[in-house]
């Protein structure tokens, strides 16, 4: 099995790397010490098996994770964090919690064996792992997009408003829309309530780039966006306006 | 008797007194006792009428500190009144008759009937300012408790927010520490060593220092460089740290624990979130009466910032706020690809 490890640390790569000496079927390919990284060299080289930390730079493991497309096998490790753990346990995703011993990893990569011999995808169950720990983050501060071969990691902050189009959710800032597959529950549950406000079925706008409400009909409003964009304001998401920003 | 309230110092013993003594005076020469042509009689009457009252109002003190009129209905504090009003008047007036009756000579009776309906009226005076006394004296003291339980709970909580608001380790931070010795173990065991040596003095002086509320700068200092040394292990080259300390800064006295968390944060948001080297830099300057920290970190700006709780900073803010009584110790800037924080420690000598 070809492997590869992405961990920032590199006393964490190194004791990986010293544990797998035990186990000649598996052969280290690559060695990364961030997200963006660990992403490409995942794509390019395509290994059976990676280690990955979660609390890296650029891209968190979980964040990687999503944007793959064809997910190889993973094996987590962490040294702390709960709602992720949470995740794995509900999920029967095997994770190593650090430090580990030489056995434990011995135990993962059984298991890790197992699977790769089923030849049974991965996918679905790293689907549900990325869903599971999405629901539940606290509050989501940054957005993840990926198009063709480019990764944006967009700050929640740099957002103008979010327009709902079927199964996917249209991204705007500034001057940039971006395509992303995921529910406008998911935003309106996890987003920053005193920086979002849901104003329609179809958008999400962030509070403080609302330029002026505007009367659309005698009874109907727009919300005049700081970019230029208009955008339909629903009598519930009148009413939310109105509680928050108090008028 | 010691804890009555009347009696409990002698300033209260000879107040009381004191005031029965007036009391009685004004009665002889306002009230006739029924003797009109013999003046001792009538001085003796009034003695011992007051004396009596005086031992039934001491003894009326226990009666009503076991009551608690607002527990009780109205009507139940009104009969309970009426009947100790009743017990009071018939065991003064009625001690009173049997020890006068047995001293004056002749028909006692009849000088008795004519006073009668005046000593029962004085009885209920005396009652009353008895009582009204009683229950002044038991709000007072009620409140003095309830104002003293009410500063304990203050005192309470401020030390339990400080506590709370003193850094404490991060778990991630331990377990991530912890990896790395065990990766060392193998690959350097001298280094592991070493690490494991600092990692204990770290947790060590961050159990012990959290009862002391201030400490000099040195000891901060080496606390923080263990911290810093123990986040080198784990990310190499990729933090950078540079100290300039001004000597007679030292002994500078500081709150215990207020600038790990400002590391933290330098680390967290610069070092976790970057691929590229981070500096850490600690400048400190004093004067007589101020010792300033300033301590920058140098970000990737390609990361794209976490937001974070902002809780460490909102922490040391509190803390020098309960501290001090100030808001402007802290000043904290982002210039280019450097935050920096700024802390002023005031050095008065209290």
């Amino acid at each position: 099995m070809k492997a590869i490890i992405i961990d920032d640390e590199s006393p964490a790569r190194e004791i990986i790397r010293n544990y797998l000496q035990d186990h000649t079927d598996i052969e280290i390919v690559g060695e990364y010490s961030d997200g963006f990284e660990g992403y490409k060299g995942i794509t390019s080289i395509k290994p059976d098996l990676v280690f990955l930390d979660i609390q890296m730079p650029r891209l968190t493991g979980f964040e990687l994770l999503e944007i793959l497309e064809e997910p190889p096998l993973i094996i987590f490790a962490t040294a702390y964090d709960q709602y992720a753990i949470k995740a794995f346990e509900q999920n029967a995703t095997d994770y190593l919690l650090k430090p580990f011993s030489r056995e434990r990893l011995s135990l993962a990569l059984e298991k890790a064996r197992n699977k790769y011999a089923s030849k049974q995808p991965v996918q679905k169950e790293m689907h549900n792992l990325v869903e599971k720990v999405s629901e539940s983050r606290e509050t989501l501060d940054r957005l993840v997009v990926k198009w063709g071969s480019k990764i944006r990691v967009i700050p929640a902050e740099q957002v103008v408003y979010f327009e709902s189009q079927d199964d996917y959710v249209m991204i705007y800032t500034a001057q940039e829309k971006f395509l992303k597959q995921m529910t406008m529950k998911y935003l309106d549950d996890h987003l920053d309530g005193n920086d979002f406000i849901r104003i329609h079925r179809s958008y999400i706008a962030r509070v403080d780039q609302i330029a002026q409400l505007e009367h659309f009909t005698k009874d109907t409003y727009v919300a005049i966006m700081k970019n230029g964009a208009k955008l339909k304001v629903s009598d519930s998401g009148y009413r939310n306006l109105k509680d928050k920003l108090h008028f | 008797m010691h804890n009555h309230p009347f009696l409990r110092t002698r300033t209260t013993r000879i107040a009381f007194i004191g005031i029965w003594i007036l009391v009685s005076g004004i009665y002889y020469a306002f009230m006739a006792m029924g003797y009109p042509d013999k003046w001792a009689l009538e001085i003796f009457d009034v003695l011992l009428y007051n004396l009596l009252f005086s031992l039934i109002t001491l003894l009326l003190w226990n009666a009503i500190r076991f009551s608690n009129p607002e527990k009780m209905s109205i009507s139940q504090v009104l009969i309970y009144h009426v009947g100790l009003l009743a017990i009071s008047e018939a065991a003064w007036i009625g001690a009173g008759y049997l020890i006068m009756s047995s001293i004056v000579q002749g028909d006692y009776q009849v000088h008795f009937m004519r006073t009668l309906s005046s000593r029962i009226i004085s009885g209920l005076f005396f009652y009353s300012i008895s009582i009204l006394i009683y229950y002044l004296i038991m709000y007072y003291q009620n409140f003095r408790e309830s104002a003293l339980k009410e500063a304990e709970l203050q005192a309470l909580m401020k030390e339990a927010e400080l506590s709370i608001l003193r850094s404490q380790i991060k778990p991630h931070f331990l377990f991530n520490s912890l990896n790395s010795i065990s990766s060392l173990t193998l690959s350097n065991p001298a280094r592991a060593q070493e690490m494991i040596i600092k990692l204990s003095d770290f947790i060590r002086y961050s159990l012990a220092e959290s009862e002391r509320k201030m400490v000099p700068l040195r000891a901060e200092l080496d606390y923080i460089r263990l911290y810093l040394d123990i986040e080198k292990v784990r990310f190499g080259e990729k933090l950078i740290t540079l100290y300039e300390i001004g000597d007679k800064c030292l002994d500078c006295q500081l709150p215990n624990m207020i600038l790990q968390p400002l590391y933290e944060n330098a680390v967290k948001h610069g070092v976790y979130e970057s691929t590229e080297p981070v500096e850490i830099r600690t400048t400190v300057s004093c004067t007589v009466n101020s010792l300033k920290i300033i301590i920058s970190n140098t970000f990737d700006p390609e990361s794209v910032a976490r937001k974070g709780k902002g809780l460490g900073l909102k922490n040391i803010l509190n803390r020098m706020h309960l501290i001090y009584h100030r808001e402007d110790l802290i000043r904290i800037e982002k210039k280019g690809n450097q935050f920096e924080v700024s802390l002023y420690i005031p050095q008065d000598i209290d």
